[in-house]
């Protein structure tokens, strides 16, 4: 069964190029344009017991931002699922505040597919 | 999504969206200076803007971003105070990165390389000394702090006769799956015995699993802290095995090479890298360079025809809208045509009757959806005429509150598409001529800043378009004293609604002076044949010193019309219904003949001007005394008129098919249609037709 990886992120072109590399390598993307439609479509997984592997998230983002997100995740069914938080260079306090709620990882935008590939992998197993 | 879609028409849509909430954030900003909820979203508009073309590779458009950034983010941190020179550069910014994301990022340098530096440099006063930080550059990280998440080895041997002790190891491994996730399990049956050896109460089994947890070590030893006496019980954390050191720059070595630095790979592992190893080698050489260009290039060629999970809208060619509207219309009326043939058949079967009336309702509906699937709200129209008032106040250095109300109400596209010129023209007339200076608004006894107001609503079946604005209004006896002087007025009394009708006539205008705003040779003239074109109106209302108001009546839609079937002779003739005001048959006769004014009808209480239709479109007809006449009272031009036909036939929704497509333009018509009954139709033009019959009587 292919895995399945949610990206939140406020840019509908970051959320295209995450969908078209991820879902090339075989995975199964779910999309969400922040973070209050983030935790809607684990709340959809959940009920249709469907399992996820993964959550990509943006930080800055408009209704829910990436932290409240991470922080909500962490307090759900889903709080095992590890979590990649995407930042820009200039935003590492941000960075420090994503770990602090929880997340596992980020990367540094923009990327490279192989770049996204490369840690996935190194999430998803 | 059309299959020629690809990233960058994602990214092309994206950041033109981008650019219009900027422009209205940056202009409600101007109105609430400091207003922070205002300028989180400006920035995080840029940010966005930067990440995307960051992904799509659009470097120039990337590090103006990344400037435009660093300001703003000064702005939010209160450093930078927002001031109006402030936003009127970023409003310029804006008008560049909009200009930017509609050109071919290659020839984006050459284009606007110019205007890109300098507005960098003016970018770049704002920014002060922010140091562009070279630490913490790294561009991703999975280091060691970053891993609140704990992998951790466990090893259970337990002693064959554990549950003599009470202690079921089932119940150690499900609390174990309480603080965290198993991710890998190994039962060991080796030591089970041949099964004649088996005893029930022995335990023959031992586990080795890894468990991925937030829990510190000490928590699980605490699971086990009954039995680890005697038993085989290891944990050791194997975190840095997992995740240790997967710095994104490894991406660009070879991955032979991070397993021989790291050298603690498993076999497994390093199997399953292996794989992965080899799909990267396929994406690297299918790509060879790696930035963001190629990936969107990449994945252009990628895309077969993949759709763009949550995305909740698609994009349709207007044509095929347009296609599709027109055959629902023809499918109507076939039904419509059924229908009546049902009800007029001699079989009067009842569910034949039921069937073919729900079948109407049903063809009604569905062309009710087809017709909203072409609104649209006319939001995005308003939203750039803020940006019109704005600049035009500027640079008349008078100060004006821009009111919208009824911003979501919908029109057919092309409509909105239309009415954009007209109702531009009417606001730039509104700032320039209606509102005065600072100091005449004093003297006036007014507040300094002047307030327009755009407004859009629904009323009876016809889309309403305000522009009001409190100014110097218009003084009736100017009009009139212009309107002599032009030879236009011959005297008599004039209602108020007449005079005014005066400023729509090409070339007039009371204003003393033309001035770089409105005196571009487009009189309201234009504006008012523009919204005829459309089949709506406009009126005018006006008071010295209290302000104008023009009003703009339009249809909701452009392809089908509720028309009144009336009979001339043998013709049948369309009246729109949302120009008929009622239907008169008078015994009475009620008809005058004035010298020079043609024939009148009293209609309470007034005179309004009678049209024969047999005479105006010269069909034959036996019905030519008014009292045994249909006479319908239509609205005019500002005023009423009389139409006298000779019967009523029914009432319908027709679909205008153009006259100029397929013959030529007539005047007093315009269009045609196909009757429920196979009929033709002619679909009278109200205004066309109050031109062709009195214009030798008078000018309007």
């Amino acid at each position: 069964m292919s895995k399945t990886i949610l990206i939140v992120d406020d840019s509908a072109t970051l959320r295209a190029s995450v969908n078209f590399v991820l879902t090339d390598a075989g995975y199964e993307v779910i999309q969400a344009k922040d973070g209050q439609e983030g935790l809607e479509k684990l709340e959809e997984c959940k009920r249709s017991e469907r399992k996820m592997n993964m959550i990509i998230s943006d930080i800055n983002m408009p209704v829910m931002d990436g932290i409240t997100f991470i922080k909500d995740v962490k307090k759900g069914d889903f709080r095992f699922v590890p979590i990649l938080i995407l930042t820009t260079e200039s935003e590492n306090a941000k960075k420090m505040e994503g770990k602090a709620a929880g997340a596992s990882g980020w990367l540094v935008k923009p990327f490279k597919p192989e770049q996204l590939l490369w840690v996935v992998k190194k999430f998803v197993r | 999504m059309s299959r020629k879609s690809s990233l960058f028409d994602i990214f092309t849509e994206e950041a033109q969206e981008i650019g219009v909430s900027l422009e209205r954030d940056l202009l409600d900003l101007e109105n609430n200076m400091g207003d922070k909820h205002l300028i989180n979203n400006i920035f995080r508009s840029v940010h966005t803007l930067k990440g995307s073309s960051g992904m799509v590779g659009f470097s120039v458009l990337t590090s103006f971003a990344h400037d435009l950034e660093n300001v703003l983010s000064r702005v939010r941190s209160e450093e930078l105070k927002a001031t109006a020179g402030l936003i009127t550069m970023l409003l310029e910014v804006t008008d560049l990165i909009k200009k930017l994301v509609s050109t071919d990022p290659e020839n984006a340098e050459d284009e606007f390389g110019p205007d890109i530096r300098r507005l960098t440099e003016t970018i770049k006063k704002y920014k002060g000394y922010a140091p562009e930080s070279t630490e913490n550059k790294e561009e991703s990280g999975l280091d060691e702090d970053s891993f609140l998440e704990k992998y951790f080895h466990i090893v259970l041997k337990f002693k064959p006769d554990i549950f003599v002790t009470g202690t079921d190891p089932l119940m150690l491994l499900k609390e174990l799956d309480s603080i965290g996730e198993i991710i890998k399990v190994k039962c060991n049956p080796e030591n089970i015995p041949n099964i004649e050896n088996i005893r029930f109460e022995k335990l023959y089994l031992s586990w080795e699993l890894v468990i991925k947890t937030f829990e510190p070590k000490s928590s699980i030893d605490n699971i086990f802290i009954f039995v680890q006496e005697n038993n085989t019980v290891i944990v050791e954390d194997v975190s840095k095995k997992y995740f240790d050191g997967v710095d994104i720059r490894y991406a660009d070595k070879k991955l032979g090479e991070i397993l021989e630095e790291e050298g603690y790979l498993t076999d497994s592992d390093l199997k399953e890298v292996e794989d992965s190893q080899k799909k990267f080698g396929e994406i690297l050489v299918e790509q060879k360079s790696l930035d963001g260009n190629v990936v969107s290039k990449v994945l252009k060629s990628q895309q077969k025809s993949r759709d763009f999970q949550g995305s909740h809208t698609i994009r349709v060619d207007t044509e095929k809208l347009d296609k599709l509207v027109n055959l629902v219309g023809e499918m109507v009326i076939g039904i419509a045509r059924i229908n009546q043939l049902v009800s007029e058949s001699y079989l009067k079967d009842r569910d034949l009757n039921d069937a073919s009336e729900h079948l109407d309702r049903i063809s009604r509906d569905v062309q009710e959806q087809v017709m909203k699937a072409r609104m649209v709200p006319i939001e995005g129209t308003f939203r750039r005429f803020q940006r019109v008032v704005r600049d035009t106040a500027r640079e008349l250095d008078k100060k004006i509150n821009l009111f919208m109300t009824g911003s979501d109400t919908e029109l057919d596209k092309t409509l909105i598409e239309q009415i954009d010129a007209p109702l531009k023209h009417l606001i730039r007339n509104a700032v320039d001529h209606g509102i005065g200076s600072p100091e005449d608004r004093i003297t006036s006894g007014k507040p300094v800043e002047g307030s327009i107001w755009l407004r859009a609503y629904q009323q009876e079946g016809k889309i309403i378009i305000e522009v009001e604005d409190d100014g110097k209004g218009i003084d009736k006896r100017l009009i009139l004293k212009k309107a002599r002087e032009k030879g236009l007025y011959k005297g008599g009394d004039l209602s108020e609604k007449e005079i005014m009708n005066y400023i729509f006539l090409p070339g007039f205008t009371t204003a003393k002076s033309v001035t770089e705003i409105s005196g571009r040779g487009v009189g309201l003239d234009v504006v008012r044949k523009n919204i005829e074109n459309l089949r709506g109106s406009i009126e005018l209302y006006s008071e010295p010193e209290r302000g104008t108001l023009f009003r703009i009546m339009l249809p909701l839609t452009l392809a089908i019309i509720e028309g009144m079937q009336v009979s001339v002779g043998k013709e049948i003739i369309t009246v729109p219904l949302f120009s008929i005001v009622e239907a008169v048959r008078s015994e009475e006769n009620i008809v005058r003949t004035i010298e020079d004014k043609g024939e009148l009808i009293e209609y309470r209480g007034e005179y309004i001007p009678l049209i024969r239709l047999y005479e105006a479109f010269r069909f034959k007809t036996d019905v030519i005394d008014p009292k045994q006449s249909l006479i319908l009272i239509l609205d005019g031009h500002n005023r009423k008129i009389a139409l006298m036909v000779d019967d009523v036939i029914g009432q319908q929704q027709v679909v205008i098919k153009s006259l100029e497509k397929n013959y030529k333009q007539v005047p007093g018509i315009s269009g045609a249609t196909v009757l429920g009954d196979g009929r033709i139709s002619l679909i009278l033009d109200v205004y066309g037709l109050e031109k062709i019959s009195f214009s030798h009587l008078e000018k309007i």
